[in-house]
């Protein structure tokens, strides 16, 4: 491929001429032969079904392919000279978690302009530059995970005009959004076209882009272009106006019955007085804005999380009485992301619910045809595109036969012709007399399917009742979150969102390394230093043999805790009390267990050994290893986990690729509790949950596929934002926004620290 | 380490993470069975390994058994296990164990063999922590010998087998497809 930036004419941004794309293995192409021009300042919207190679395009235009993914490519790709130079093309990926490597905003933003080597002194006008040109009005010190899914997409434009990209490609941006967040899209789309922008968006719901596109390119399936369109020509999406015919069966007992249900987390009370019933036949949708607790519902529904208060009834009998085995016999349940469904390591074993033969049986093979994933039996069910996978979680569960039917925004991330295929399915489970009970962002499904709406906001049920009222009040619509064409007002984290408001009389080129509080000692102390100075510490600790020497040691975490690091002594006491019942049980096996020198006195009682001997070596084991419990206390509660890692680079000269990637894949660890928890339910519905004591090895598999998912997806992104080549492998070919200073304190400090250990061994 | 790809230290680190969250819940499991039941302590030393394994044999690179313990160690600390620093120590030796085994065969070999050494050689640098540290030195001989016996047999199943059968499975689904484990494997069939 050449990315040829001369002789391209002057009004051009960009200029495809028969692009072929080949993926490693692939026998057929991704993109095969595709061009077209883009003019400056225009907005082009690429449309087409899932898998039609939209993103190859966009990410062969932006060099992502093959810098970043292995791929032949062939063909040429033209840019204007402005925007061949490195950041001039800024890439706004699907899924607004994967694309972020820091915590904060500030960090966030400066990520690209480091890889861009510009001087700190101009991060921080550029940072809040950007921020307003997309509207987004937030302390620069906040972290990016309170935000909501629009904020956060906004943010990842703001990274990009930072960068001053000329091209901004938005790659499925409002896939995981709800109406509410969708709005904030399609309002920095616009503002990004009013600047001059360059703008490229990728999109299955494609009709509020109309406004602001210049040409629609359409895709068909094997990556040719089948057409281009003015906008006004572009075709409209089949709306699913036509309404099903009810089949609720008004005069049968409820399926499914809940009464006054509250959920509580800590102290936040999620929703409360949630009466809900469905009947045979009835489809009851479930709206509301992100966090509002829909999932929540829908696992409480289930049995498969307790409630605070109130009950669930499966056919008049409480739910968590019934078995795993019963409940889930009667209730299918689908999550929001398939693959923590599947079980096998193959499609056709998975609708068997059995390792298969390379013999797939007749009756699996019909069932993949009607699922439309003929030719996938041998395949691994998460290698398999999005839609399928949705499709065969379908197929999956449709073979348990249940009554009630829970699912989880059924056609998130499908395209039409996926998603009509499920509302089908589960418009049939309707007519057998089935009830379905959906969550969704989509008012479109909900005004042809449901029966019956639920609106789940502000704490509570903000309406029970048929669709057709509901689409009509606008107010109510707005409050949950649901009106797609509100004007947007500048986007702000609510002061009850956790997050500090930005001050007036903040210094917005304040360093996020220099606070206003005085700071601890411990603090103060250079963060990679202190790491290894505690840790000598705590090495030079685990030799204490003598009391006298422990006391010494203890003598010293506590004028490190105290003295140094002005710790709160009843937060650390509160913290680590947990720990001493397991202290206390070590402490019972050595004096139980210890093996006494002759002479001394030992106590046969069972078959232990009872000796004083070893409860006191026993006590010496326990206060040496509790003091490194302290000690790790202190560390992890005086450090800043960027200014540990930025500062590894910036003091010790390990290459940024691996402080950062290392910073990328930790934000991985908030999600991990919670896609641990969301896996065990998905076990739990398939019966699958296993015994608890092997639950560690047979997760794994799962859990780690997923996350090499992730971390592909984060490198991708990363990448994307200029961090490769030099700024990615030398310490001094990047600036810094964090100033981790190294001085000869930092170090004197340390040698004192350790040398204060090592002579406590000494001590009598 | 300029030569690692970002992805690879990526993948490393999330990893890492999963690892360490596993070796916290068996850390609650180890606080449940007796304290006293020194075999099936034994039994259950090895699975606190399988990063050092796990990570190198995908990714095939120096320093990656090292680097994935001693971030799933950190990431085991900071989910608030039991043991405090003592635990990054744990992770800093069993990691130069297990990237030993890989050293010796200067990084090119990669099968049943080399991992399960990995996993006997990391047991064997836990098994110094253990007799000098925690104290395994107070004990009877014979518990000290069945403990060592038993927790060497565990680090080969459980921290080199297990590990090894893992990413194997994992690159059958094709989800390691740019990794090196998929590459020589395709090259070896």
């Amino acid at each position: 491929m050449t990315i040829a930036a001369a002789g391209i004419e002057r009004a051009l941004a960009l200029e495809v001429r028969d692009l072929t794309v080949t993926y490693e293995e692939a026998s057929e192409p991704a993109l095969a032969g595709v061009s077209f021009s883009l003019s400056k300042g225009e907005c082009l919207l690429l449309i087409g079904p899932s898998g039609c190679g939209k993103s190859t395009l966009a990410m062969a235009i932006a060099g992502i392919l093959p810098r970043s993914i292995e791929a032949r490519v062939e063909g040429e790709v033209r840019l204007a000279p402005e925007l061949a130079e490195p950041g001039k093309i800024g890439y706004v990926f699907q899924d607004p978690d994967l694309q972020f490597c820091m915590h904060r905003v500030d960090d966030e933003i400066a990520f690209g302009l480091e890889n861009l080597r510009v001087s700190r002194d101009e991060m921080a006008p550029r940072m809040q530059g950007a921020l307003a040109a997309v509207g987004l009005d937030v302390a620069l010190a906040t972290r990016h995970s309170v935000f909501s899914g629009g904020m956060k997409q906004k943010l990842a434009v703001a990274s990009a005009l930072a960068m001053d990209a000329d091209l901004v490609i938005l790659d499925e941006p409002t896939a995981n959004l709800d109406p509410d967040s969708r709005r904030h899209v399609y309002d920095v789309t616009r503002r990004l076209k009013e600047a001059g922008k360059t703008v490229m968006v990728i999109e299955h719901r494609y009709e509020p882009f109309l406004d602001v596109a210049d040409v629609v390119v359409e895709l068909a399936p094997g990556g040719r272009v089948r057409a281009m369109y003015r906008p006004e020509e572009a075709p409209r999406r089949g709306r699913r106006q036509r309404r099903r015919a009810a089949t609720v069966r008004a005069d049968e007992a409820p399926v499914l019955e809940a009464r006054d249900l509250a959920l509580r987390y800590g102290e936040r009370d999620v929703w409360r007085d949630v009466h809900l019933a469905v009947r045979p036949g009835e489809w009851l949708a479930v709206l509301g804005p992100n966090g509002a607790g829909k999932s929540s519902l829908l696992e409480v529904l289930a049995g498969l999380r307790r409630p605070t208060a109130g009950e669930v009834r499966y056919r008049g009998e409480l739910i968590h009485r019934m078995s795993a085995k019963a409940r889930y016999g009667r209730i299918a349940y689908a999550f929001q992301n398939p693959e923590y469904q599947f079980l096998y390591e193959r499609v056709a074993d998975e609708i068997a619910g059995r390792v298969l033969g390379d013999e797939v049986p007749d009756e699996v093979e019909r069932e993949l045809q009607a699922f439309g994933l003929a030719g996938c039996a041998h395949q691994s069910p998460f290698g398999i595109s999005q839609g399928q996978k949705r499709r065969l979680a379908m197929a999956v569960m449709m073979r348990q036969g249940a009554d009630v039917w829970l699912v989880d925004e059924p056609t998130y991330g499908q395209d039409e012709a996926s998603e009509r295929m499920i509302l089908d399915r589960l418009d049939a489970l309707c007519e057998a007399g089935k009830a379905v009970i959906a969550v969704t962002h989509d008012l479109d499904l909900v005004a042809a399917h449901a029966d019956r709406v639920m609106v789940l906001a502000d704490g509570g049920v903000l309406y029970d009742g048929p669709p057709e009222a509901l689409l009509r009040n606008q107010e109510l619509l707005r409050r949950a979150h649901l009106d797609e064409t509100a004007p947007v007002e500048r986007s702000r984290v609510q002061a009850d969102g956790g997050v500090p408001e930005r001050e007036a009389d903040d210094p917005p080129a304040k360093s996020p390394s220099s606070g206003r509080r005085a700071r601890s000692p411990l603090r103060r102390w250079h963060p990679d230093v202190k790491a290894v100075a505690l840790l000598c510490v705590a090495a030079v600790a685990l030799c204490a043999r003598t009391f006298a020497a422990e006391g010494w040691i203890w003598a010293l975490v506590g004028a490190l805790a105290f003295g140094l690091g002005w710790l709160s002594p009843w937060k650390l006491v509160k913290r680590l009390s947990p720990l001493l019942l397991i202290y206390a049980v070590y402490l019972w096996a050595f004096a139980a267990n210890a093996a006494a020198p002759p002479g001394t006195r030992v106590v046969h009682w069972l078959w232990f050994g009872l000796s004083a001997y070893g409860f006191t070596q026993g006590l010496l084991v326990v206060l040496r290893t509790f003091a490194t419990v302290v000690l790790a206390y202190v560390l992890v509660a005086t450090t800043d986990g960027t200014d540990f890692m930025v500062g590894l680079s910036q003091s010790f000269r390990l290459p940024p690729k691996l402080s950062y990637g290392a910073m990328a894949g930790t934000g991985f660890l908030g999600r991990f509790k919670h896609d641990l928890d969301v896996f065990r339910m998905a076990r739990r519905v398939r019966g699958r949950e296993g015994w608890w004591l092997l639950r560690p090895v047979r997760y794994a598999l799962p859990l780690l596929a997923q996350s090499i998912r992730v971390s592909e997806r984060l490198a991708i992104a990363m990448e994307a934002r200029g961090f490769f080549g030099p700024p990615a492998e030398r310490w001094d070919a990047r600036t810094y926004w964090r100033h981790i200073r190294l001085r000869a304190a930092d170090v004197v400090a340390a040698g004192a620290v350790v040398a204060a250990a090592v002579a406590c061994l000494w001590a009598h | 380490m300029s030569r690692w790809k970002l992805r690879e230290v990526i993948l490393m680190v999330v990893l890492a993470i999963v690892c360490g969250g596993i070796y916290r819940v068996w850390d609650v499991l180890y606080a449940l069975i007796p304290a006293t039941a020194y075999a099936l302590q034994g039994v259950m030393t090895g699975l606190w390994m399988i990063a050092g394994v796990m990570v190198p044999y995908i990714v095939r690179r120096p320093g990656a058994a090292l680097i994935a313990e001693l971030v799933a160690a950190a990431v085991e600390l900071l989910l608030g296990e039991q043991w405090g620093l003592a635990n990054m120590i744990s992770g800093l030796i069993q990691g130069v164990g297990s990237e030993i085994a890989f050293l010796i065969f200067a990084y090119r070999v990669w099968n049943t063999g080399t991992c399960a050494l990995s996993g006997v050689l990391a047991s064997v640098a836990f098994m110094f922590q253990w007799y000098f540290q925690y104290g395994g030195d107070k004990l009877h001989l014979g518990t000290q010998i069945a403990f060592v016996a038993i927790s060497l047999v565990s680090g080969a199943v459980l921290g080199g087998l297990l590990p090894k059968a893992l990413a194997d499975a994992l690159a059958r689904t094709g989800a390691l497809r740019n990794y090196e484990i998929a590459k020589r494997s395709v090259k070896s069939a």
